[in-house]
C-alpha cells in the first residue's frame, strides 16, 4: 500500500520540471542558508568582538533611526501627496498623478551625492546665502544623518505616494462620498475613514521603502553615517575579516525577516477585505484662493526636490564634463554593464518561466512555497546577498585549486568568486522577484484551462509552454525583464562587493567618480542611469494601478 | 408640506450632445417615498447625485425643507446638505463596527445622545445585538439595514438610496422591499430612491416618477401610471398595453375596422387610444359593440390565456382572457372594449409607433 503510494508520488512529481523547480530554489536560496546557518554557527572572531565592544550599537542605531526617519518623512510626503492628487482639483491635477512617481528613478546614492554638491561650500545656493550677508547662518551642512534621512526620503516617498493613491482612488471612492454625506469635513474622511482603510497598503508601501534604506550603500557612506551596510563593507574589505561581515549581514537578515513577517501580520490582522469597490469618479474638493496653492505647493515640493532640482543639477554638470567623460573607455564601460544586465535580466525571465510553470503544472502548496522562497532575495540587501553569494563559492574555489594543483601540479585562478559568474549569480538572487510578479500575474491570467484543452489535443508540457502559454503572457516576459534590466543598472552595494578587479558598471563607475571628489564627472554615468530608471517607472505604475489584476498565486 | 424641491434642473457631461437630466421638475412630500424608476443611461443616478451634491447642475434649482442647496453657481458642499444616502454598494466603513458606523454620523450629539440614538435606530433595523460586530460577516440584508440605519440616524432632511435593492438575490428582494418601506415609514423620513426595476417601485413606492433620457415623463401614484400612463413609453413600463389610431368624435372612437362607442370624452380628431389587456372582453358570437378578430396566437397560462388577435388593418391586440374557453389559432372571435378604461396616449413620444 504505502509503496504503492510512494511510487505514485514520484510518478507524478519526478519530471524534468519539479526537478528544475527544486534545484533553482535551492540554489537561489544558497546565499540566504548560508548566512543562516553560518551566523547561528556563531562564528566568532577578535574583529566581531572589537565591533561588538565599539561600533555595533552606532550601525544598530543609526539604522533603526535611518529607517524610522525616512519612513515617517515618506509617510508624510507620500499620503499627502497622495490624498491632494485623488481629491482636490489643484491645477496640472493629472500630470501630476504620474510625474510624482519620476523620484523614484533617482537612486538614493545619486541623489545624496547630487544634494551633498547642490549644498557644497562652493555652490550658487551656499555663495547667494552668504552673499546676502548671512555669514552665520550661511552654511547650510546636511552631511549628518538628518540629512541623509531627508535626501533619500525625498526620492523614496513615491514607493508611500503610488500606494497611497492607488488606494485613495480606487478602493474607497463610495466609502469618501458616504462619509461626507454623513456630514464629516475633509478631514475628517481623510483621518477616520480614508487613513484607516488604505492602513494596510500604505505599509506595504513604506516596507518597501525601508527595504531601500537598509540595501543603500552610497549615501550613508557619502555622508558618512555608519549603518549595517557600511559596516559589512568595512569587515569585508578594511578589516578583511570574514566572521564579522557573516555576523553583521545575519542580524541585519534576521532583522529584516522580522520586518517581513510584521508587516504580513499586519496585513493578516485586518478584518476587512481591500477589493476594489464600485468604481465611480470621485467628486473631488474645489479648492479655492489659498486653500488651492497650498495643496498646490505641498505637491509641488516633493517633485521638486524629489527630481527637478537633482536632475537640473546634474545636467549642468554634465554639459561642464560630458566631453571630458564621455570616450571610448566609457562607452565601452557602458556597453559591459548594459551587456551584464540584459543578461541577467534574461536569466531571471527565463528562471521565472521554470518556476512558475512549474507550479502551474503541478498545482501543489509545496511548489508555491518553494516559488515564494525564491521570491526572498528582493527584500535582502545587496551587500547580504554579495556576502553570502562569496562565502560559498571561495570555499568552493579553494577546494578546486587544491585538487587541480594536486592533480596536475598548476595552480590556476579562481573560477567562481570575484567573477562575472558571481555577480550574475547575485543578481538573479536579488532581483529574481521583479519578473516573477509581473510573470505570475501574467500566468495567472491565463488559467489552467488552457493548458487542459492543450493536452486533451496531444500537446506535452513543453509543447503547450512554447505555443500557448509564452505567446500569451509575451509582455509581462517583456516587463518583468526590462524591470530587471533597470533595477540591475542602478544597483550598487551588490556590484561593488562582487564586481571582478577594475569591472565597472554605470552605477559604479558614477559611485567612484563621486566618491573621488569629482561629481561633477559623475553626473553623465548619473543622468543615463536615472533616464532609463523612468523607463520601469512608467511600467510600474501600470502594474500598480490594478493591484488585484496583478495578485500573486503563490502568496 | 414639501421636503425636497427640484426646478428645471439640467445636466449634462463634458461635451456630450445628450442631456444627462433635463429640465426635471419633481416634488417630495414629507413622509412620502418616491420611486425614480428609468433604464441604465436614463439620468435617474445622475438626479440623485446632483440631489446629493456629488454632481453640480448646469440649470435649475433645488431645496431641501426649505433650504436652497443648489441655485444658479451655488452649490451647497454635500457634507452641509443633511442629507441621508444609502450607496448601491452599501459603503459600510468596513474598519468600523456596526455601532461605530452608525454614530458616524452623529456628530452634533454629545456621547450619551449617540448612545441612546444609536439604540433606538437599532431597534428599528431589527439589528439589536449587532452593535460589536464588523460589516463583512453580515448577510446582504443585514449589511443594508446597517446602511440605512446610518443613513437615517443623524434624521435627516431626505434619504436617498441608490438602486437599494439590486444587490440582493431574488428571493431576498420581496422581504427586504418590505423591510425597508416599514423602517422608512417607521423612521417618518421622507425618501427618494432610484431602481430600473418596476416591481420595486410598485412594492415600496407611495409614488412613481418615471424619467427617460433624462426627462421625467410622469409622476403619480402606481394606481395613476397604470391606468392613466400619458404615454406609451409609461404604458410600456407595466407590461402590455394595446395602442391604436383612431378618429375621436361625440361620444365614438372610430377605428379603421369598426368604431368603439359610449366614449365620454369630448376630444376631436386623430388620437392614439390606449387600452391594457384585461380590459378587452373576448366574445363568441357578434354582439353590440364589438369587433371581428382572428386568432394569431393563443398561450395558455394557467390562470389566463395570452390571447393575440388581429383585428384588420389597425394592429395586433393582445388580450388577457379568464374564459375557460380555450381559443386556437384562426379562430373567429369578437372583441368588446371597455370604454372606460380606454385612455388617450400623448403622440409626442415615439411618434413612429403611432401609425
Amino acid at each position: 500500500m504505502l509503496k504503492n503510494k510512494i511510487s505514485k508520488i514520484f510518478k507524478k512529481y519526478a519530471n524534468g520540471w519539479s526537478i528544475a523547480l527544486i534545484t533553482l530554489v535551492l540554489l537561489i536560496g544558497l546565499p540566504i542558508y548560508t548566512l543562516l546557518f553560518k551566523f547561528i554557527d556563531g562564528g566568532s572572531s577578535e574583529v566581531w568582538n572589537h565591533l561588538m565592544d565599539t561600533v555595533l550599537s552606532d550601525y544598530i542605531l543609526n539604522s533603526i533611526g535611518l529607517v524610522i526617519v525616512v519612513s515617517f518623512l515618506t509617510l508624510l510626503i507620500g499620503i499627502s501627496s497622495a490624498w491632494i492628487v485623488s481629491t482636490c482639483d489643484i491645477p496640472f491635477r493629472r500630470q501630476f498623478e504620474w510625474i510624482l512617481i519620476l523620484p523614484l528613478a533617482i537612486p538614493t546614492y545619486i541623489a545624496a551625492y547630487t544634494y551633498a554638491g547642490i549644498f557644497d561650500y562652493a555652490s550658487p545656493i551656499q555663495s547667494f546665502f552668504r552673499n546676502l550677508g548671512w555669514i552665520e547662518i550661511a552654511y547650510i551642512d546636511i552631511m549628518n544623518f538628518w540629512g541623509v534621512a531627508v535626501v533619500m526620503s525625498l526620492v523614496l516617498f513615491p514607493y508611500v505616494y503610488v500606494v497611497a493613491r492607488s488606494s485613495f482612488m480606487n478602493q474607497s471612492s463610495t466609502l469618501l462620498e458616504a462619509s461626507r454625506i454623513l456630514g464629516s469635513s475633509s478631514w475628517r474622511t481623510f483621518f477616520k475613514i480614508a487613513l484607516p482603510i488604505s492602513r494596510p497598503a500604505i505599509i506595504g508601501g513604506v516596507s518597501l521603502v525601508v527595504m531601500e534604506v537598509l540595501n543603500d550603500y552610497g549615501a550613508v557612506k557619502y555622508f558618512g553615517i555608519s549603518t549595517f551596510t557600511t559596516g559589512i563593507f568595512r569587515a569585508w574589505f578594511s578589516l578583511g575579516d570574514p566572521n564579522a561581515a557573516i555576523n553583521l549581514s545575519g542580524l541585519l537578515m534576521i532583522f529584516i525577516l522580522l520586518l517581513l513577517s510584521l508587516e504580513r501580520w499586519q496585513r493578516g490582522k485586518t478584518h476587512f477585505d481591500e477589493g476594489a469597490r464600485l468604481g465611480r469618479k470621485l467628486k473631488r474638493y474645489q479648492l479655492k484662493g489659498w486653500k488651492k496653492a497650498l495643496a498646490f505647493t505641498v505637491c509641488f515640493i516633493p517633485l521638486f526636490l524629489g527630481f527637478i532640482a537633482p536632475v537640473f543639477q546634474l545636467i549642468i554638470w554634465s554639459a561642464d564634463t560630458v566631453r571630458r567623460v564621455f570616450n571610448t573607455d566609457f562607452f565601452m564601460m557602458m556597453l559591459n554593464s548594459f551587456g551584464l544586465a540584459l543578461l541577467a535580466a534574461a536569466l531571471c525571465v527565463l528562471i521565472s518561466v521554470i518556476i512558475l510553470y512549474a507550479v502551474k503544472i503541478h498545482q501543489n502548496r509545496t511548489f508555491k512555497i518553494l516559488a515564494k522562497m525564491a521570491s526572498l532575495g528582493y527584500s535582502i540587501p545587496g551587500a547580504v546577498i554579495a556576502i553570502g553569494i562569496m562565502i560559498p563559492l571561495l570555499n568552493l574555489d579553494k577546494q578546486l585549486i587544491e585538487i587541480w594543483k594536486s592533480q596536475f601540479g598548476v595552480s590556476i585562478g579562481l573560477i567562481f568568486s570575484s567573477t562575472l559568474f558571481a555577480l550574475t549569480f547575485a543578481y538573479v538572487v536579488r532581483f529574481l522577484t521583479v519578473s516573477l510578479n509581473p510573470i505570475e500575474a501574467s500566468f495567472k491570467k491565463t488559467g489552467t484551462g488552457i493548458d487542459e484543452a492543450s493536452y486533451s489535443l496531444g500537446a506535452g508540457n513543453m509543447k503547450t509552454l512554447w505555443k500557448i502559454n509564452i505567446p500569451l503572457i509575451r509582455s509581462a516576459l517583456f516587463s518583468g525583464g526590462i524591470l530587471v534590466f533597470v533595477d540591475i543598472l542602478k544597483e550598487l552595494p551588490l556590484t561593488l562587493i562582487l564586481r571582478p578587479f577594475n569591472f565597472h558598471t554605470l552605477a559604479t563607475k558614477a559611485y567612484e567618480l563621486a566618491s573621488d571628489e569629482r561629481v561633477a564627472e559623475s553626473a553623465t554615468p548619473s543622468l543615463i542611469i536615472i533616464l532609463i530608471g523612468i523607463v520601469p517607472i512608467i511600467i510600474l505604475n501600470r502594474l500598480m494601478k490594478s493591484p488585484h489584476k496583478n495578485g500573486s498565486i503563490i502568496d | 408640506m414639501e421636503v425636497l424641491s427640484i426646478k428645471n434642473l439640467s445636466k449634462k457631461f463634458g461635451k456630450k450632445l445628450k442631456y444627462a437630466v433635463n429640465d426635471a421638475n419633481l416634488s417630495v412630500e414629507r413622509g412620502e417615498l418616491l420611486a425614480l424608476v428609468g433604464e441604465s443611461g436614463s439620468g435617474k443616478t445622475t438626479l440623485l447625485r446632483l440631489i446629493a451634491g456629488f454632481e453640480e447642475a448646469d440649470k435649475g434649482s433645488i431645496s431641501i425643507n426649505g433650504v436652497t442647496v443648489t441655485e444658479d453657481n451655488f452649490s451647497m458642499k454635500p457634507e452641509k446638505r443633511k442629507i441621508g444616502m444609502v450607496f448601491q454598494d452599501y459603503a459600510l466603513f468596513p474598519h468600523l463596527t456596526v455601532a461605530e458606523n452608525i454614530k458616524f454620523g452623529l456628530t452634533k450629539e454629545c456621547c450619551d445622545d449617540k448612545k441612546a440614538r444609536t439604540k433606538e435606530i437599532l431597534d428599528m433595523v431589527g439589528l439589536n445585538g449587532f452593535e460589536d460586530r464588523y460589516p463583512h460577516i453580515l448577510s446582504g440584508g443585514q449589511q443594508q439595514r446597517v446602511a440605512l440605519a446610518r443613513a437615517l440616524a443623524p434624521k435627516p432632511g431626505v434619504i436617498l438610496l441608490d438602486e437599494p435593492f439590486s444587490n440582493l438575490d431574488a428571493v431576498l428582494k420581496d422581504q427586504v422591499r418590505e423591510e425597508v418601506r416599514n423602517i422608512i415609514k417607521k423612521a417618518g423620513a421622507t425618501a427618494l430612491f432610484v431602481t430600473h426595476d418596476m416591481r420595486d417601485a410598485l412594492s415600496s413606492a407611495d409614488r412613481i416618477a418615471i424619467l427617460k433620457d433624462g426627462k421625467i415623463q410622469q409622476v403619480g401614484t402606481p394606481r395613476e401610471l397604470y391606468d392613466k400612463p400619458v404615454n406609451l413609453y409609461v404604458a410600456n413600463f407595466f407590461g402590455k398595453i394595446n395602442a391604436m389610431n383612431a378618429t375621436a368624435e361625440e361620444g365614438v372612437y372610430k377605428l379603421k375596422s369598426g368604431e368603439i362607442k359610449g366614449i365620454n370624452t369630448t376630444a376631436k380628431g386623430q388620437l392614439l387610444i390606449a387600452i391594457r389587456p384585461e380590459n378587452v372582453e373576448i366574445l363568441t358570437r357578434k354582439e353590440e359593440n364589438s369587433l371581428e378578430a382572428k386568432v394569431l396566437l393563443a398561450q395558455y397560462f394557467g390562470d389566463h390565456q395570452q390571447v393575440h388577435a388581429d383585428i384588420g388593418t389597425d394592429s395586433h391586440i393582445v388580450i388577457h382572457a379568464h374564459e375557460k374557453i380555450l381559443f386556437h389559432k384562426g379562430d373567429t372571435i369578437y372583441l368588446r372594449f371597455n370604454p372606460d378604461k380606454i385612455h388617450v396616449l400623448d403622440t409626442c413620444w415615439y411618434p413612429g409607433l403611432a401609425k
